[in-house]
This record gives structure tokens, C-alpha cells and sequence, in this order.
């Protein structure tokens, strides 16, 4: 986990020393939801998606050439399902807000016009901030709960649609999807229970080109 | 929390019907682990569909227990199981109808189990309340018991120290107290002969209200027929205790006698007289027998003399008219004493009213002048007692039948000769007739010998079956033809001979040649003796009068022969 952190400060620093550094501000919506396999490996059915929102703000260096460009930044994501287990006649729904350290690449696949369009693959590391768990008709605090408590890596990866409104701004749209990576992994290998939290992100973004704004500043 | 069992019970212990020796239990099972979820696990699912078993222990106060049974059901839908605790496999050597629900604490005890019966865990432990005690035997409460609802008594009734019953009413089949056929409603019965001081019976007393004023209608047994028809009634006085007539409003006699002063109303007048006048008087000459006289030569006869009646006419008396009183009827009516007087015959009529008019309410001022003697002769005479009313009116009693496959119809006319009854009237001991509805009927024979006897009216009013005309007053006289019929004589028309077939006397009537039904008074006073003691006498009367003129004749002709004596001497 170490090496993520040390990744994603290398890029942050690189970001600012090397030219071509652009900031992008990203917000959206986030279709999200739960899956869960408890200890003896049976899947709990009948979990459905809820809407929630994201905002991010990150910095993006042109690496190689213009075509492969790395990102970080950080940005506040939520995720939750609902569901109910008609058996039983159990009602849940989670609602979670996690804040989020990521880094990752975008690969320019083309460029026409004034449109251009990446590959964007991301990875994060999110920290829990806040989240509730509604059962039946009570209602828990999910900080500190052993499944949504610990560090919860994100990988990301989708397609990002930008349209360069001038030298120094464009504007860009963005859909990703995603999946954390198991959170109870190291319980025990007997307990086989595992979490995932999965989103599809549509966001839309501003990217702003610090070098030119940078250039002129100097030539000013 | 995952080993421990919770169990919702929504219902315990609910009495069954008499049919279902048992007590309901009803209960939510949850599933006793927990469901796991992302964050936290939910517990207290409940636990559809499941096979389980469940043993119910009751124990006692002791915590011995004196119950216990296993049943294995599976829950439903929503988790719940229905039971009723006592038709599971029974464990215990007693079965749950040998329960003493005698009042003492007993513990329902619960254990369940999920793994098919050899697992039973401990699910809960709760006191039996009032409920499954009001259901089994020897219920024993200390407080109050309050029954809205029907209650239903299928074994004895012990009723000890002071019992209220507002209105008692009992009702039920001929199998109510005593058995089938037993006819009857209600047995009391002593069920210990053994002990001399106990009686079988029924004892009726009620006390007085505060001013003691209760009357014979406050005790009493009557019997009802269809739509509250009083077919007859029994009833208690008691005089001495203050019933009835001590409560009755005594008028203020001087009120009465105020009302009106007669001694003014008739002023002056004189009765008419009669003065002077004589009566008339009668002259009679006896006149002379004839004679013979002779002196040795001449013979003479004297032809005597007629006797001679002449009267004297008298004179008549002279009338006095006398004068008619003149009427004065200032003062007469005395206002206040009327006033006075309207409220006591008010106050009396009232307490008529509210006794039921017992007959001899005064309803004159005569009467209300005889009341203190009314009530005091009343008092002397029924000071305490039993009155029986009844829609009968005779005193019967049953006698046996000469011939048993006789078969009587009330109103027969029957003859008595040893003590049994037929239709043969002709030297019979007595003539009686059959009774319909005795007030007493004595001589009561044995159940299965009631066909050869039949109820006959000793005394009172009873039916007879009379051919042709009946005149009240009628004597009635066994018809001479040992037909159960009888015949009317009247009272002018009875003779000795008819006097040994006389039944009774007529007190309706009836007019055809038709058979009837005549009401008759038998065993009264009839005073047949009297009619015919007044046709001796009449005739006695007769002969002596015969008699006298015999004398007179007799004595007329000793003095002729007299007379005849002495012209012979002359």
C-alpha cells in the first residue's frame, strides 16, 4: 500500500516541475452499488444501485509526447445501495462518503477538431468520511464497521470526451466505472466474506492550462 | 448473540374449549443466527419455514415438574408456530389433564431446538397466570369472581356462607340434577343419610326490610305455565313477624263520623195515628139438642134449637195523617272531617292497591267501622301459615281400581266399596267422582302402579259428568245405572232413598238432554237432610193437623153420645 502512496506523491510533485501541467476540476454522478458475499460464500441477493455524487480536483502532466498524460488529485466520492431480503423481511441501505487520493494515466486516442479523446485509468486509495447503514428501522454508523472502515483501493477506468474551448481552457466529459478491491481479504482464509463497492461515474470537467496561463504571466 | 435463541411469545396459555383439554401457544420463532451484511450483521430475523422442535415442562411451585411433552412442528411464513400444549408427546408420567390447577404457582418452561431434537436449548421460563386456571379443576381464588357471560356447571355446587342471587333462573332438560327421565330441573338432595341432622329440602327465609313490612308475597313458590300463566302458587305469612296487615293506614274513625250530622237534618213532623174504633165482635149461640120428655102418659118431644152466630160490626178507627218533617241541611256536611276522611280512605285504597286488594278492604263506612275487628279477628286466626293456591279446587286422593283395566275419564261418577273404585254406584259405601285437577292429591301409589289407581274428589269442586237439565243447587246423584254418569235432583224432589247416591250439590248449571260437565261442591255441608227433614216435617205437619180434627170430631161426638146418655135417663 506504501508503494501506491510514493506513486501517486511522485506524480503529484512531477506534476508541478514539468511543463504542460493542466488542473482539472470534475464533478458528477456516481451509479453505485454493494456487493456482498458473506462467510459461507453465498452472494446476498436482491441489492440494488443508488445514485450519488462525486467531486474531484487533480493535475494532469503530459508524459510522452502529448499522448500519454498522468494524473492526481484528490476528490470526495459517495457510494450506497438498497435492497431487502423478502425471507426475513429485512430492509438495508448503506450511504457512504469516502475522500480519495488518486493517481492514474490518460492515453490521447485521437484528436479532431478541437475534440479529443483519452483512455482514462485511475487508481485511489479512499478513506472513509462519513456513512450509515439503515436495517429495518434502525440505523448504524458505519465508521469504524471492519467493511468499510479499512483503506479501500479504487480502480477506475473509462472514457473521457474533451473539447478545447480556447488555448488555455477545455472542457471534458467522462464516463468511468469501477470497482474497489476486496476489503476483508486478510480476515481468514475461512471467513470468506467480502465487500465490493461498484460506481459508474458520468462526470463533466474543466481543464485548465496552467503552462500557457503560466507563459503569458511571464510574457506579460 | 449468535448462540442465543430469541423467541417473541404473542400469545400463551389461552383456555380451550371442553372438547380440547389444552392451552394454545403461540409464538414468532427468530432465527438464532445472525444474517450477515456489509457493516453491521442483522440479528432477530425471524425463522420461516423451518422444522423445529419445542419441549414444554411445567413445574410446580417446588420446581418439580409434573408435566412434559415434546412436539415438533414447523414454522410458517412469518415464523410463527401454533400449539396447544398438552397434545405432544407426552414425557412426564403425568398426562396434562392430571394437572391439580389448585391454585399454587406453576411455571411454563420452554426449550427449543433446531437440530432435529437432540439439542434442546432453554428459550423461556414464565409464571401461568389466571388464565389455564379458570379452565381445569379446583380453582381456588380468594378474591372476587365476576362471570358476564354464561357459566356452565356440569358437577356439583357447594354454595357456602352468605350468598346474593338477584334473579336465579333455572333452566335445563329432564337430565339437570337428576339423571335421565328425571323430569325434573333441580334435585336437592342429601347426599349423606348417615349424618341423623341433615335433611333433604329447600328453606326459604327473608327478612324484613327496615320497617319489617313484608307480606306473604314475599315468600312464596310459584308455578308458571306457558306466556307467565300462574298455574299455582305456594306462600308464607307471618303475622306476628309484621306482615301485612300491620301496615294497613287505620282511618281516624271521628273523621268519619263527622262527615255528616244527621241529628239536624229532619226538624218537626208526626208519624200518623189511629184513634178510637172498635173491632168487630161475633154473638154466638150454641142452640139446644132436642129432647123427649114423658111423664108416664104423655110423651113430648122439644125440637130444640139451632145454635146462632151474629156479629157486631164494630167501628172504625180515625186517621191521624200525622205531618211531614221539613229538612235541614245547614251543617250537615262537615268540609275539614270530609277532607281528613278523603285522605284516609285514599292512604287505605292505596295499601290495597299495593297488597293486591286482599278482600277485605273497607269500602263503606260500615266496614271501616268494622276494620280494627276485621284486623284483630285476622290476626287471632292466621297469625302464621302456608296459603296454597292453585287452579285446582279439590282435595282428592288416589284410589285403587276394582277392576285395573278400567279406564276412568275425569267427571266419572264411580262407587267406593272397600276402599276401590268402579262404576257400580248400587250399594256402593260412598259416590264419588273422578278428579281433573286436585290442589292436594294423597294416597299417592307407586310409579308403576299409578294405572291401577285413579285420582277421586274428596272434597271441594270437582267435575261430574251430569245428564240433562242441572239447575244450581241441584243435588247430584249417581244416575242409578252404574254408567259413570249422574243425574240432578232437586231439592223439593230429594228423597231418603236418593240420599245414599248423592255426590254433591250443583254450582253451575246446564240446560239439554246432553251430557255435561257440571261443577259440583262434594264433601260440604250439602244440608240434604234439611229438604228432607222439611218433607216430614210437612207431612208430620199434615198428620197432625188430620189429627186435631180427628179430636175435634172425637169430642163432638163424646158429647152427642152425652147428650144421648142423658135423654135415655130422662
Amino acid at each position: 500500500m506504501k508503494y501506491f502512496y510514493i506513486i501517486t506523491i511522485v506524480v503529484f510533485l512531477f506534476s508541478f516541475q514539468v511543463k504542460g501541467q493542466q488542473l482539472m476540476l470534475e464533478g458528477g454522478k456516481s451509479l453505485t452499488t454493494i456487493t456482498f458475499k458473506n462467510s459461507q460464500g453465498e452472494n446476498l441477493e436482491n441489492l440494488q444501485a443508488t445514485t450519488q455524487n462525486y467531486i474531484s480536483v487533480a493535475f494532469r502532466k503530459n508524459a510522452v509526447k502529448d499522448i500519454l498524460h498522468v494524473i492526481a488529485g484528490t476528490g470526495i466520492n459517495s457510494y450506497g445501495a438498497i435492497g431487502s431480503d423478502n425471507a426475513v423481511n429485512n430492509f438495508f441501505e448503506w450511504e457512504t462518503t469516502y475522500l480519495s487520493l488518486f493517481t492514474g494515466v490518460d492515453i490521447k486516442m485521437f484528436k479532431a477538431n478541437k475534440f479529443s479523446f483519452y483512455l482514462r485509468g485511475t487508481v485511489s486509495s479512499e478513506f472513509i468520511l462519513q456513512g450509515s447503514q439503515t436495517l429495518n428501522n434502525q440505523v448504524f454508523n458505519l465508521v469504524g464497521e471492519e467493511d468499510f472502515n479499512k483503506t479501500n483501493f479504487f480502480f477506475r477506468g473509462g472514457l473521457v470526451s474533451e473539447y478545447s474551448l480556447s488555448e488555455s481552457v477545455s472542457i471534458f466529459l467522462q464516463y468511468k466505472y469501477g470497482q474497489s478491491k476486496q476489503l476483508r481479504y486478510e480476515s481468514s482464509n475461512i471467513n470468506q466474506s467480502r465487500t465490493r463497492l461498484r460506481a459508474h461515474d458520468i462526470g463533466f470537467g474543466l481543464v485548465i492550462n496552467l503552462e500557457k496561463k503560466k507563459n503569458e504571466a511571464l510574457s506579460n | 448473540m449468535k448462540n442465543i435463541y430469541f423467541i417473541i411469545v404473542l400469545l400463551l396459555s389461552l383456555p380451550m374449549f371442553a372438547q380440547t383439554e389444552g392451552m394454545s401457544y403461540q409464538a414468532v420463532i427468530l432465527n438464532p443466527n445472525t444474517q450477515e451484511l456489509p457493516g453491521v450483521n442483522a440479528s432477530s430475523n425471524i425463522l420461516p419455514n423451518k422444522a423445529i422442535t419445542i419441549r414444554f415442562t411445567i413445574t410446580n411451585e417446588s420446581g418439580t415438574t409434573i408435566f412434559q411433552e415434546i412436539q415438533s412442528t414447523t414454522t410458517d411464513s412469518y415464523g410463527m408456530v401454533n400449539l396447544f400444549i398438552g397434545e405432544g408427546n407426552q414425557i412426564s408420567n403425568g398426562s396434562f389433564i392430571d394437572i391439580d390447577w389448585d391454585g399454587t404457582p406453576k411455571d411454563l418452561k420452554v426449550d427449543i431446538d433446531f437440530e432435529g431434537g437432540n439439542s434442546f436449548t432453554s428459550l423461556s421460563t414464565q409464571k401461568l397466570t389466571f388464565i389455564p386456571y379458570a379452565f381445569y379443576k379446583n380453582i381456588t381464588a380468594s378474591g372476587d369472581l365476576t362471570v358476564e357471560g354464561t357459566t356452565n356447571l356440569f358437577d356439583g355446587l357447594t354454595v357456602e356462607g352468605e350468598t346474593v342471587l338477584a334473579n336465579l333462573v333455572v333452566k335445563g332438560g329432564d337430565d339437570i340434577g337428576g339423571g335421565a327421565g328425571a323430569n325434573h330441573i333441580a334435585l336437592f338432595e342429601n347426599t349423606n343419610p348417615s349424618n341423623g341432622n341433615e335433611a333433604d329440602g329447600i328453606a326459604i327465609r327473608i327478612q324484613g326490610n327496615e320497617s319489617n313490612k313484608l307480606g306473604f308475597r314475599n315468600r312464596f313458590i310459584t308455578f308458571y305455565g306457558n306466556d307467565d300463566y300462574v298455574a299455582g302458587r305456594i306462600e308464607s305469612y307471618d303475622l306476628l313477624a309484621g306482615d301485612f296487615y300491620e301496615s294497613f293506614p287505620v282511618p281516624d274513625f271521628a273523621n268519619l263520623i263527622e262527615i255528616f250530622d244527621f241529628n239536624s237534618v229532619l226538624q218537626g213532623g208526626s208519624l200518623p195515628s189511629l184513634t178510637g174504633g172498635s173491632l168487630p165482635s161475633a154473638n154466638f149461640s150454641r142452640g139446644s139438642l132436642p129432647s123427649w120428655h114423658s111423664d108416664g102418659t104423655h110423651q113430648e118431644l122439644h125440637r130444640g134449637s139451632l145454635p146462632s152466630l151474629s156479629f157486631n160490626s164494630g167501628s172504625f178507627p180515625t186517621l191521624n195523617i200525622g205531618s211531614f218533617p221539613t229538612f235541614n241541611f245547614d251543617d250537615f256536611f262537615n268540609p275539614q272531617a270530609g277532607a281528613n276522611a278523603q285522605n284516609d280512605i285514599t292512604n287505605m285504597v292505596a295499601w290495597g292497591m299495593r297488597n293486591g286488594n286482599p278482600g277485605f278492604l273497607p269500602t263503606s263506612p260500615w266496614k271501616i267501622a268494622l276494620t280494627p275487628l276485621i284486623l284483630a279477628a285476622n290476626q287471632i286466626a292466621r297469625d302464621q301459615g302456608v296459603i296454597y293456591g292453585s287452579k285446582g279446587a279439590d282435595y282428592a286422593e288416589w284410589l285403587e281400581k276394582e277392576n285395573p283395566e278400567d279406564k276412568f275419564m275425569f267427571g266419572e261418577v264411580v262407587g267406593v266399596k272397600g276402599g276401590k273404585i268402579s262404576r257400580v254406584t248400587e250399594g256402593a259405601d260412598q259416590v264419588m267422582s273422578i278428579s281433573l285437577a286436585p290442589i292436594v292429591l294423597g294416597n299417592m301409589p307407586a310409579e308403576n302402579r299409578k294405572k291401577d289407581f285413579e285420582k277421586v274428589g274428596f272434597m271441594g269442586q270437582v267435575p261430574v259428568l251430569v245428564l240433562g237439565n242441572v239447575k244450581v243447587g241441584d243435588y247430584i246423584v249417581a244416575s242409578g245405572y252404574n254408567d259413570g254418569y249422574a243425574k240432578a235432583i232437586s231439592s223439593s224432589e230429594i228423597q231418603l232413598k236418593d240420599l245414599k247416591a248423592i255426590i254433591g250439590k250443583a254450582w253451575t248449571g246446564s240446560n239439554g238432554k246432553k251430557a255435561n260437565i257440571i261443577n259440583v261442591s262434594v264433601g260440604l255441608k250439602t244440608n240434604e237432610w234439611v229438604d228432607i227433614l222439611k218433607q216430614q216435617e210437612l207431612r208430620l205437619n199434615k198428620l197432625e193437623s188430620k189429627l186435631n180434627e180427628v179430636k175435634i170430631l172425637s169430642s163432638k161426638l163424646e158429647k152427642i153420645e152425652s147428650k144421648l146418655e142423658k135423654l135415655e135417663i130422662n
